[in-house]
């Protein structure tokens, strides 16, 4: 047997109750005799100090204990266990964006009616949350169970596809359960399926595109574009604010149905987070977004003294050709170091540039002129261009390596597999060869620096919409959390660097590592088919074909409560005539 | 306490005469025996041991030998009416009243028929009078009563005691401190009919009237039946030690009217006898 709502059984607490009222009832009857002796062979002690007192066991006292423990479980709505006597509820909950819309939204009435409904019903009630993924948000056995699964069911998703899960929910069913779609719109009636919606049709205002960049050509300014669309039955005015820490522009606007408004400015780099807001818009789910700082600090490079000669001029060309790094300061960790042979330890990441030493590479040199081999995808090399070059002096690479760029034999752009931390090899003598002088080299450099940028903690992209990925970059060692929009925090399985699990909530996410932030990112619920809420609509479709047999043919039998009550009634009743006869005894 | 009905008893009954001559005793009863009155009966010759303050010198002279003059003896016989006032005495509102009941009729048809009468209550504090509707508050029972205050053997009074005899103790020392001394001993117990036959059933908090000592106990059929064998072998033993020692054992229900009690109980036992009857 289970119990839809289990917390009745605490009502179980009224027998110690009872017995203590018939106890103290029977400390309260007294009768005094004039020989009490003759009631017992021995005598009795005085009342002095206290009485253990045995409980009063008495027909009326057990009745009304069977009575109580009786309309307790009633309350507790019992259901016998057994596959077939239990009304099992597949419900699909929509878990698109839509569903937040207003309050209560359409969410927090479908999430009523279904605890409310199960309740009544005495259903057990499996959880299938929509998405191109469904998932399962657990079953509940008990209205507490049910309580607890809902405050999970979080609408978040874009364009939330309800098909997957409801035909998921039907292959669950089978033949014994009833399916439920819980949404906020009417839509063609699915075979066995009983379809609700719980939404209500709204004019809307809605960002539904949203970007931040750094300007160009290392300008100090963000440029900043949001997209604003009506979907109003009506034209409509609203304000478009952005702010910063401070309000920063504003602009007012009027919108016929269905029009859309490019709002483009920039914004100083060095303003740090801004929130772009719409006031006069009733349904807030899409009308705040928050546009992180885009701003990386710049690459730290330390140019090792090993590096001499035209290889160090060579370098120092392509660095003076790119921004967004600068010389690490003394002292300081650098995040790039570019050396011949010095194994830098503080370094995040060493690029090795030859002519190599011996305890990086052996054998004699050989000059190398192509065709070159350059793996796919690789993004050291991404617009590089290795043809027609010449390179002298490409030595035999020592310990394993991937090899990024090689002639077959030799290889002349590696990775060390086995270096504490990313370690690139550049094979042959730099000085000697043409390479520097053609457009690929600063073009390498500028991949190595971003993949240097990319080894740094942190995250990256800042800017998502729900259920896009992102890469957090931490050093191996202590955990990662995550603190979402609401400062609820979770810690991060697996060792670093991951990819976080697919999320939906809207807003700033924080990723930490050891006390510090590893860096922030922002979750934009901006989707033009969510907010459009003008076919919303409330109302039920009932399932064509009759669903399954289980509800006619077992609720009497899975049910008991009539049976119970009956039961406890004629308990107390038999407890009150024990006790009129006990009285008039 | 119903005076109507002691009044009406009084009329009806007289309290029984002394069957023994006290020694020594003056009142307004003429026995059959000789005393020492003034009312002159015979004279008869000197007998070893007589009083020879009483030789009737002038007959003596003239008969030449020594004359005794007797007299008709008048006697004084006492009634000691001891009441049990314990709280068990209390319990019971009809219990209590029949015992004021008869506590008053028994003095009065004491005094009444020139018996030195007195009723004496036994309680906490000591013995003290029972006048009228005298407290019935001791927690001390009577065995307990008496051994603190025994009774007084002077004038060999006849002592009915009142009692509902419901005390754990030993019958033989009880009759045998109660008939030390006295000329008649009536053991009138008093029980109303709930103690007698009692009717209960269910669990209850049997509290001890006089010590308040508590049994929680469930009570049925079987708990009453061996309550009434217990009681019937209680009241048993009583009256054997009773007999034993020459005393009266009379049971006396409560519940029954005082006319009821004295006609059908005390009449047959001698202690009561028809007013119209000869002294």
């Amino acid at each position: 047997m289970s119990f839809f709502q289990p917390w009745a059984l605490f009502a179980l607490a009224s027998l110690p109750i009872l017995v203590w009222i018939h106890t103290f009832l029977q400390q309260r009857r007294r009768l005094i005799v004039t020989g009490l002796f003759l009631w017992d062979e021995r005598r009795q002690v005085p009342t002095a100090g206290r009485i253990r007192r045995r409980p009063p066991i008495s027909w009326p006292l057990l009745l009304q204990l069977l009575a109580a423990s009786l309309l307790s479980l009633t309350v507790a709505l019992p259901r016998l266990t057994g596959e077939s006597s239990v009304l099992e509820w597949y419900v699909v909950l929509d878990r698109s964006l839509s569903m937040s819309a207003g309050d209560p939204s359409p969410r927090d009435r479908a999430a009523s009616w279904l605890e409310e409904a199960a309740a009544q019903a005495g259903a057990r009630v499996h959880l299938i949350g929509s998405g191109e993924r469904p998932v399962s948000l657990g079953v509940a056995e008990s209205s507490g169970d049910l309580g607890d699964l809902l405050a999970d069911w979080r609408p978040e998703l874009l364009g939330s596809s309800l098909e997957a899960a409801t035909f998921l929910a039907l292959d669950l069913a089978g033949k014994s359960g009833e399916v439920l779609v819980l949404t906020d719109s009417l839509e063609e009636p699915i075979t066995g399926v009983r379809w609700g919606a719980f939404g209500e049709p709204r004019d809307n205002i809605a960002w539904i595109a949203a970007a931040r960049w750094p300007e160009p050509s290392g300008g100090t300014q963000d440029i900043v574009r949001l997209e604003v669309r009506s979907f109003a039955a009506e034209e409509r005015s609203v304000t478009l604010h952005l702010d910063g820490e401070e309000p920063l522009r504003k602009q007012a606007i009027t919108l016929a149905p269905d029009a859309s408004y490019c709002w483009t400015l920039k914004a100083p780099a060095l303003i740090g987070d801004l929130l772009a807001r719409l006031e006069g818009d009733a349904v807030a789910f899409d009308s705040r977004l928050d546009l992180l700082s885009v701003r990386e600090p710049p690459v730290r490079v330390r140019l090792e003294s090993d590096l001499t000669g035209d290889g160090r001029s060579a370098v120092e060309r392509a660095l003076d050709a790119l921004t967004d790094w600068r010389l690490a300061r003394p002292g300081e960790r650098p995040d790039l170091s570019i050396t011949r042979n010095v194994v830098a330890g503080d370094a995040r990441m060493i690029w090795h540039l030859g002519p190599l030493g011996s305890g990086l590479a052996s054998g004699e040199g050989k000059t190398l002129a192509g065709p070159f081999i350059v793996r796919a995808e690789e993004p050291l090399t991404r617009e590089v261009s290795f043809e027609g070059i010449v390179w002298p002096s490409v030595r035999e690479l020592r310990g394993p390596i991937r090899p990024i760029v090689d002639v077959g034999t030799r290889v002349l752009l590696a990775e060390s597999l086995e270096a504490d931390v990313p370690t690139l090899l550049l094979n042959g003598d730099l000085g000697q060869s043409t390479f520097p002088d053609t457009v690929g080299w600063p073009m390498l450099v500028s991949n190595v620096l971003d993949r240097a940028r990319q080894e740094r903690p942190g995250l990256e992209p800042r800017h998502v919409l729900p259920g896009e990925p992102v890469t957090v970059r931490a050093t191996s060692g202590s955990s990662v959390e995550l603190v979402d929009p609401e400062g609820r925090t979770v810690q991060l399985p697996g060792s670093p660097p991951q990819v976080l699990p697919p999320m939906s909530r809207s807003g700033v996410h924080e990723v930490r590592q050891g006390g510090e932030t590893l860096g922030r990112f922002a979750i934009h619920a901006v989707d033009a088919k969510e907010s459009d809420l003008r076919s919303c609509e409330s109302g039920w479709i009932e399932p064509e074909a009759s669903t399954p047999a289980v509800r006619s043919a077992t609720v009497d039998v899975q049910d008991p409560t009539a049976l119970l009550i009956a039961l406890a009634a004629l308990a107390w009743l038999g407890s009150i005539v024990a006790a009129r006869r006990e009285v008039a005894s | 306490m119903d005076r109507t009905s002691v009044s009406r008893e009084l009329a009806r009954f007289r309290l029984a005469p002394p069957t023994r001559l006290p020694h020594g005793q003056v009142g307004e009863l003429r026995t059959r025996g000789l005393g020492s009155s003034s009312e002159f009966h015979e004279l008869r010759e000197y007998r070893l041991g007589d009083d020879i303050r009483r030789i009737d010198w002038r007959s003596s002279m003239r008969t030449d030998r020594w004359m005794l003059r007797l007299y008709r003896e008048e006697i004084e016989p006492r009634l000691d009416v001891i009441v049990d006032a314990s709280l068990s005495m209390g319990a019971f509102a009809v219990k209590a009243s029949r015992l004021r009941e008869l506590v008053a009729l028994l003095k009065g048809l004491a005094t009444r028929d020139g018996f030195r009468a007195r009723a004496r209550r036994f309680a906490d504090g000591g013995p003290d009078d029972a006048e009228g509707d005298f407290d019935l508050d001791g927690r001390l029972d009577l065995a307990e009563g008496l051994r603190r205050a025994p009774v007084s053997g002077a004038g060999r009074p006849w002592r009915i005691v009142l009692s509902d005899f419901l005390f754990e103790t030993d019958p033989r020392q009880l009759v045998t401190s109660l008939a030390s001394g006295g000329s008649r001993l009536s053991l009138l117990q008093i029980l109303t009919a709930r103690e007698l036959r009692p009717d209960l059933h269910g669990f209850y908090r049997l509290v001890d009237a006089e010590s308040g000592t508590e049994k929680m106990t469930a009570i049925g059929p079987q708990e009453i039946r061996r309550y009434r064998e217990r009681l019937q072998r209680w009241n048993a033993e009583l009256a054997d030690v009773a007999r034993a020692h020459g005393a009266q054992y009379l049971l006396l229900e409560a519940d029954r009217p005082l006319g009821e009690l004295a006609r059908d109980v005390l009449l047959p036992a001698g202690i009561l006898v028809p007013a119209g009857a000869c002294r």
